[in-house]
């Protein structure tokens, strides 16, 4: 049997676990209320608005929510400013054409990215050598099999995690939205459910790599939570090391440039394999 | 044949400033079945998890099947282990668990399947096949462990206390599904349990301070009119 074959079925099983955790039920459930919800309040948020700008105006009601917003968002001035106010006008350029509902969602998905990945990922490696349950592995697969099978088998877990929740808002959207294009909405929705599944690797890395060195799950996430703590405070005062916080890379996973997007891709990829290939070194030292 | 599955020479490893072992030297022949006997911290299972290579000794030479220490890309699916104090998880079932642990032996989806539904056979748990693990009792989940260990025919079995929690008719079925294995695998089973040892074991590793101290043959020690409860007491 090939390395890539057993570690395709260490990420299958990993997949099969998760698949049946309560805690990865919870994380299923309580992300898909947020997009849901998010959905919901943005749309509502962008009515209110463009209900006073109509009011305020004095015109006839455009009768669809965005459409207004739309406008707005396509017009030279308002384009300009924002440019400016983004200080990215790459990013603005490639933004700009896409639906405002759409872009919230990908903002609040974004958000959220750490925050999902910590409450699947961040004790998986930890609680299995707690358990001990690891020891059945490490006696048909190597410890690095066993490292790649199972980053790939919780990222996996994370798309799906966020594939139920883009189902969710875009359920929301198409319930709010009705004059939109289902399809358009999904494809939107799902576009950006993809960029941030993405830039949901460096994290996984990142709290996996740290759960290779403890034996506690609590530990675990604790040191996850620190990790991104002092991830933000170091790149914050010394700015060249911000090329270690998946953050960086955050605004070319937004670009629709290929080059930049892909730039951003790698960044994040070789980051997500630099923590847990340190993660997995000090594994392959340790006794389990 | 193989003259020795298992080969150790002057294994040490160290917790602090406990030595867990002290040059543990030992083989066990091809086909055998080697009970291990020993005080609770002798190094009995410390040298097992060396031999499956979830430990890693300080010094010394293991030889595993004829092919050196433990490497997953010349062993797997040629041992199996019976960790003590290591749980399945909880969230899947008997037959899922061990289809995937048949997959990562190199066996296809199919025969997988099948050697897992043969496995929980063999240990009287078909009915149980897919009952989440958590729902199971102690004794039901350490027969899941057990038909791990059986999967694809390995060569070499670890087993560390493998009849803790078992009744006594699940541990006369254990008994001889170990013993319906002589000749054709190695099995090293630790136990404290003389009187269920002396009655599968071929060859006998009496263990103290973290090396062997006396390795005899079942039969010498019958030929010497004494139990393996009396040889191990020192009577």
């Amino acid at each position: 049997m090939s390395s890539f074959a057993r570690m395709r079925s260490v990420a299958a099983a990993e997949l099969g676990v998760a698949s049946r955790s309560r805690r990865a039920l919870a994380t299923v459930l309580i992300f898909s209320a947020i997009t849901g919800i998010a959905m919901y309040l943005t749309i509502s948020m962008f009515a209110a608005i463009e209900a006073e700008l109509l009011k305020l105006l004095a015109l006839p009601d455009a009768g669809e929510t965005g459409s207004v917003t739309m406008t707005l968002w396509q017009s030279d001035q308002f384009n300009r400013m924002v440019s400016h106010m983004t200080r990215n006008s790459a990013v603005f350029a490639d933004i700009q054409g896409r639906h405002p509902v759409v872009l919230a969602y990908a903002f609040f998905l974004f958000s959220l990215v750490p925050l999902v990945t910590l409450m699947t990922s961040s004790a998986s490696v930890a609680s299995d050598i707690r358990s001990g349950s690891v020891r059945y592995m490490l006696v048909r697969v190597s410890r690095a099999e066993w490292s790649i099978g199972k980053f790939f088998g919780e990222a996996a877990a994370v798309l799906a995690a966020m594939a139920v929740g883009a189902l969710a808002a875009w359920a929301v959207a198409i319930c709010r939205l009705p004059g939109w294009s289902a399809l358009g909405l999904a494809g939107g929705v799902f576009d950006w459910t993809l960029r941030a599944w993405i830039y949901s690797f460096a994290y996984l890395g990142l709290f996996m790599g740290l759960s290779h060195v403890v034996r506690s799950p609590g530990k675990a996430t604790a040191l996850s939570v620190a990790a991104l703590v002092a991830l933000g405070i170091a790149a914050n005062r010394w700015p060249w090391l911000e090329i270690l916080s998946p953050s960086s890379s955050q605004t070319l996973l937004w670009r629709r440039d290929p080059a930049a997007f892909m730039q951003g891709a790698v960044h994040l990829v070789s980051l997500a394999f630099l923590y847990l290939g340190l993660g997995a070194f000090v594994f392959s030292r340790r006794d389990v | 044949m193989i003259a020795s599955a298992v080969s150790t020479r002057a294994l040490t490893k160290r917790y602090g400033k406990r030595k867990a072992l002290d040059g543990f030297t030992l083989d066990v022949p091809a086909g055998s079945i080697m009970g291990l006997v020993g005080r609770n911290g002798s190094g009995k299972t410390t040298w097992m998890m060396s031999v499956a290579g979830l430990v890693r000794p300080g010094s010394g030479e293991i030889n595993l099947l004829g092919r050196g220490p433990f490497d997953a890309s010349v062993h797997s699916g040629r041992i199996a282990i019976l960790p003590q104090d290591s749980e399945l998880p909880l969230e899947m079932t008997p037959l899922s668990l061990l289809s995937a642990f048949a997959r990562l032996q190199g066996l296809g989806a199919k025969e997988a399947k099948a050697s897992a539904q043969k496995a929980l056979e063999s240990v009287n748990l078909s009915d149980r096949a897919r009952a989440s693990i958590r729902s199971l009792s102690h004794g039901m989940r350490k027969r899941v462990m057990t038909a791990q260990c059986f999967l694809g025919e390995p060569e070499l079995v670890l087993l560390d206390e493998p009849m803790n929690g078992l009744d006594p008719e699940e541990a006369e079925r254990m008994r001889n599904f170990i013993l319906s294995g002589l000749g054709r695998r190695t099995t090293v089973i630790s136990s404290h349990n003389l009187l269920d040892l002396g009655r599968i074991a071929t060859h006998v590793a009496f263990v103290e301070d973290g090396k062997v101290s006396r390795v005899a043959t079942m039969k010498e020690l019958s030929d010497s009119g004494k139990t393996l409860e009396e040889a191990y007491l020192g009577r």
